[in-house]
C-alpha cells in the first residue's frame, strides 16, 4: 500500500521529521517526561508520570495497533538478532548512564527542545556514542563471546 | 485526575502505527547520535572515519531516524513555547538541590552518564533493548528501585513493536 513511500528516500526524511515533531510534542505535553525531575522522580518512585505515558503507549502502539496490523497481514515483524547476554550487559551499562544523565536518547532531544536542563547534554550524547563507534571491531570482544551465543551485533 | 500522561501515551502509540505504515520504521533514537558523532569525526579525520567497521554498517549520514530526533527537538520546542513552558535551565532543581547548582559538575556528571548510555545502547543493540536489559540488573544502581525499572523502562521493549526491538516490514 505504501511501498512507493518507503522507497522515496527524500520523502522519508520529511516524514521522519514530521513524526519526530509530533513525538516531541507528545513527550512534552505528557506531563513533562522530557524533564529531568520527572524522569528521576520515576526512578525514585516519587512521580509515576513516565510509567503512565510508556505503558499507555505500549498498550496502544504495540499490543493493539501493531499486532492488529500483523494479524491482518499488513505488516510483518522482523526481530533483530541479539542475545540475552548482550542485552543484559548493555542494559546494565545503559541503566547506569540513564540514571546518571537523567534522560534517555529520545527524551534528551525533547529536553533540548524546551530549553531544558542541560543544553550541553545535546553535545554529550553524540560524544558518548563515538566512544563505542571508535572501537575497531563491530562485535563484542572475544573474551565476552560466551555471553553472546546468538551474535550480539550492534544495532539501531 | 490528570489525564495528560495517558493522552500523550495514546498519541505516541498511534504515532508508532504511522511510523510503521508510512516508513516501515520503529520509533528509535539512539543510532542517530552515533551517526552524528561520525559526521563530526569526519570533519577532523576525513575518509578514515568511514573505514571503521561500525560506520561501514551504520554510515554517518542523515537518515530517517536522524530526522526523527531533529523533529523531536523542534516538536518539544514548539509545544513548550505554545504552552508557555520554555525556559533555559542548566542545572535541574532535583540535581541542584542534592548536589549543588554547579554547572560544571552537572556537565561532568552528564558526560559520564552519556558515555555509559551510549555504550550500553550500542552493546545491547539499541537504546530500547538496552533499557529492557537495565530492568533486570537495576540493583547495580543503588539509587534506583528495580521494580520501577522493570515496569517503567523494561516493559517498553517487551512488546517488539513500539521502539527499537524489531524492524517491521510490509509484506
Amino acid at each position: 500500500m505504501f511501498e512507493h513511500l518507503h522507497e522515496n528516500t527524500r520523502l522519508q526524511l520529511v516524514i521522519g521529521f514530521l513524526i519526530g515533531c509530533c513525538f516531541g510534542g507528545f513527550l512534552y505535553i505528557g506531563g513533562g517526561v522530557t524533564e529531568y525531575n520527572v524522569i528521576l522522580g520515576q526512578l525514585l518512585l516519587t512521580d509515576f508520570t513516565v510509567i503512565k505515558v510508556m505503558l499507555t503507549a505500549v498498550v496502544v502502539g504495540g499490543m493493539i495497533g501493531i499486532y492488529a496490523m500483523k494479524s491482518k497481514g499488513i505488516i510483518e515483524l522482523h526481530p533483530k538478532p541479539g542475545s540475552i547476554g548482550s542485552t543484559v550487559i548493555g542494559g546494565i551499562i545503559f541503566g547506569m548512564g540513564f540514571a546518571i544523565l537523567g534522560y534517555c536518547p529520545g527524551t534528551v532531544a525533547g529536553a533540548v527542545g524546551h530549553g531544558g536542563p542541560l543544553m550541553p547534554s545535546s553535545a554529550v550524547s553524540p560524544a558518548s556514542s563515538s566512544v563505542q563507534a571508535s572501537l575497531r571491531r563491530p562485535t563484542p570482544p572475544p573474551s565476552m563471546r560466551r555471553f553472546f551465543p546468538k551474535g550480539g551485533s550492534f544495532g539501531s | 485526575m490528570d489525564w495528560t500522561p495517558y493522552i500523550a501515551g495514546v498519541g505516541i502509540g498511534v504515532l508508532s502505527w504511522v511510523a510503521f505504515l508510512l516508513s516501515n520504521k520503529p520509533l528509535g533514537c539512539s543510532t542517530a547520535y552515533t551517526r552524528t558523532s561520525g559526521m563530526i569525526e569526519r570533519i577532523f579525520r576525513g575518509k578514515k572515519t568511514d573505514e571503521k567497521p561500525y560506520y561501514q554498517t551504520f554510515a554517518p549520514l542523515v537518515d530517517w531516524e536522524w530526522m526523527l530526533v531533529a523533529g523531536v527537538v523542534l516538536g518539544a520546542f514548539v509545544a513548550s513555547v505554545m504552552l508557555g513552558g520554555f525556559s533555559f535551565e542548566w542545572v535541574p532543581t532535583l540535581f541542584g538541590d542534592t548536589f549543588g547548582y554547579d554547572t560544571g559538575l552537572r556537565l561532568a556528571v552528564a558526560l559520564v552518564g552519556g558515555i555509559l548510555m551510549g555504550l550500553g545502547s550500542r552493546w545491547a543493540g539499541g537504546g530500547a533493548r538496552a533499557a529492557t536489559g537495565s530492568a533486570v540488573p537495576s540493583a547495580c544502581d543503588i539509587r534506583l528501585d528495580c521494580r520501577c525499572r522493570l515496569f517503567c523502562v523494561g516493559y517498553c521493549d517487551s512488546v517488539p513493536s513500539l521502539r527499537g526491538g524489531a524492524v517491521v516490514r510490509r509484506k
